[in-house]
């Protein structure tokens, strides 16, 4: 692709149109502004229920003692910091996030909490995922799709990673499938978001992306689709919570 | 794997838990000692009916408490398949018993080793797990002291205590009155010294049985020892002399 191809091509930034070469720079300053106050923010929002669904992504990864897993845009390490435990000392997590300040909190907290041995923190970009074929058992990407620029590409690079037989798990926020529901968080999602992210990390317009990109993400059939064009099979998703969040598995076969 | 709701009632428990615990044992320096003894060790709570599981993991940093959804048939004893979670020790045993554990107060140790609930591998560990969250000092008000402040912690803490002084007073007397009624007036249950007899009666009945189990194996073998050494039966075609 030449140069002025690539400056021509746009993609969206929340409900903005942004070059494809910009957007990960903006995600990645909107990271870098949220990352100190990451975890309690997500608390915030979600009043909690985001534990249970990344409880409900770690039940259904069938992960077990002895495997390889990825955790990708693992954040602050909510997900590996249970996989360590799962895999045990034969076993090997490795949490990967394109964002040096989130692995920076992920990598402190996991220390903290005692987590060592067999988990590895990569820097590293979806779409291009730094290790040979068929290495792990099982990777998870939650809450990190969405600010993926090139979806397909970052989909396919993580099914060939995967071992034959390995697991996918996106769990990501979705289309609601009550409308009641719809309304009450689409009003939730654009005025107490950016109100809070703004009492919190002084930030409300980082806040204002996560809801409009959560818009923008593709629902729940179409990423369903779009993980089958990957090269997975079997795959299926769980609405957790109406909808707001759908949890897809896809299987390497 | 159970219906999805289910599952995110059963993983809204456990957060729950692991929520009011951990801060209990972190502001407990002994708790914290023998949670970092007991670190890399994992027990699995197997509620037989309905099947359910959960793993504890204890650790310094508290109690992390899973769903576990690895073959039920895996326990303790088959440490030889590789990819298998095998917990070094197991509660096991169907959902009343476990109610009856939660809610035998003082008698909890005591029922635990009792056979109520089926204990495998490391029983030490479960034993250390049980005293340890026996012996926790549950200082609720100064946990609401650290989140709301001292003021509206005292103000809470009364009608709280109060409650509490209350249910506990209540609960003895009905069970009391339940006694009773049950024992006195309507002759439906035995009286609590005439059950203690039936139980001691019974373990006596199974260690006499087990006793002579023993013995007829003992004799058994001893037989089986005895006619290897005898001479077998002369066959039928050998000639006679």
């Amino acid at each position: 692709m030449s140069e002025s191809e690539k400056e021509n091509q746009t993609t969206h930034f929340g409900y903005q149109q942004v070059g494809v070469e910009e957007k990960a720079g903006k995600v990645a300053e909107v990271f870098h502004s949220v990352a100190a106050k990451y975890d309690l923010m997500n608390d915030l929002m979600s009043m909690g229920v985001h534990r249970l669904w990344k409880r409900m992504t770690i039940e259904m990864s069938g992960v077990r003692k002895g495997n390889a897993v990825l955790d990708i845009a693992g954040g602050t390490g909510d997900l590996t910091l249970k996989f360590s435990r799962l895999v045990g000392p034969e076993g090997r997590v490795v949490l990967a996030d394109i964002n040096d300040s989130m692995l920076k909190v992920g990598r402190d907290k996991l220390l903290d909490k005692g987590c060592s041995g067999n988990v590895e923190f990569v820097q590293a970009n979806a779409e291009c995922l730094p290790f040979p074929d068929n290495t792990f058992d099982c990777i998870t990407i939650a809450f990190g799709l969405r600010n993926v620029t090139d979806k397909d590409k970052a989909l396919r690079s993580m099914a060939r990673i995967l071992k034959p037989g390995g697991r996918l798990l996106v769990l990501e926020f979705s289309k609601p499938t009550n409308p009641v529901m719809s309304k009450i968080y689409d009003t939730y999602s654009f005025t107490a978001l950016p109100f809070m992210g703004k009492l919190v990390t002084n930030d409300s317009e980082s806040y204002r992306y996560l809801a409009e990109s959560i818009r923008m993400h593709p629902d729940q059939e179409t990423l369903k689709g779009m993980m089958e064009n990957a090269g997975l099979s079997r795959v299926e998703y769980h609405n957790m919570t109406s909808g707001i969040v759908a949890l897809h598995r896809g299987v390497k076969l | 794997m159970s219906s999805l709701p289910t599952g995110m009632l059963l993983h809204g428990l456990l957060e729950s838990a692991e929520q009011l615990i951990n801060p209990l044992l972190k502001r407990d320096a002994a708790a914290q000692v023998r949670l970092a003894a007991m670190g890399g060790k994992s027990i699995r709570i197997r509620c037989t009916q309905p099947e359910l599981a959960v793993m504890i993991w204890p650790s310094a940093q508290g109690l992390h408490l899973e769903r576990d959804v690895s073959d039920a048939d895996a326990d303790v004893s088959v440490a030889g398949r590789s990819d298998i979670r095998v917990p070094d020790a197991e509660v096991s045993g169907p959902l009343n018993d476990f109610i009856r554990f939660l809610l035998a107060g003082d008698r909890r140790e005591a029922l635990l080793f009792e056979g109520a609930l089926t204990l495998r591998g490391d029983t030490a560990l479960i034993r250390q797990l049980q005293q340890l969250i026996a012996g926790l000092d549950a200082d609720l008000i100064a946990l609401f002291e650290r989140r709301l402040g001292v003021i509206p912690s005292a103000l809470l803490a009364a009608p709280l205590s109060a409650l509490s002084r209350w249910r506990s007073g209540a609960g003895k007397t009905a069970m009391l009155d339940w006694q009773e009624y049950l024992q006195y007036e309507l002759a439906l249950l035995p009286a609590e010294a005439e059950l203690a007899g039936y139980r001691d009666g019974v373990r006596e009945a199974r260690r006499s049985t087990d006793r002579l189990n023993a013995r007829v194996e003992r004799l058994q073998q001893q037989i089986q020892t005895l006619s290897g050494h005898l001479p077998g039966p002369q066959s039928p075609s050998e000639p006679h002399s």
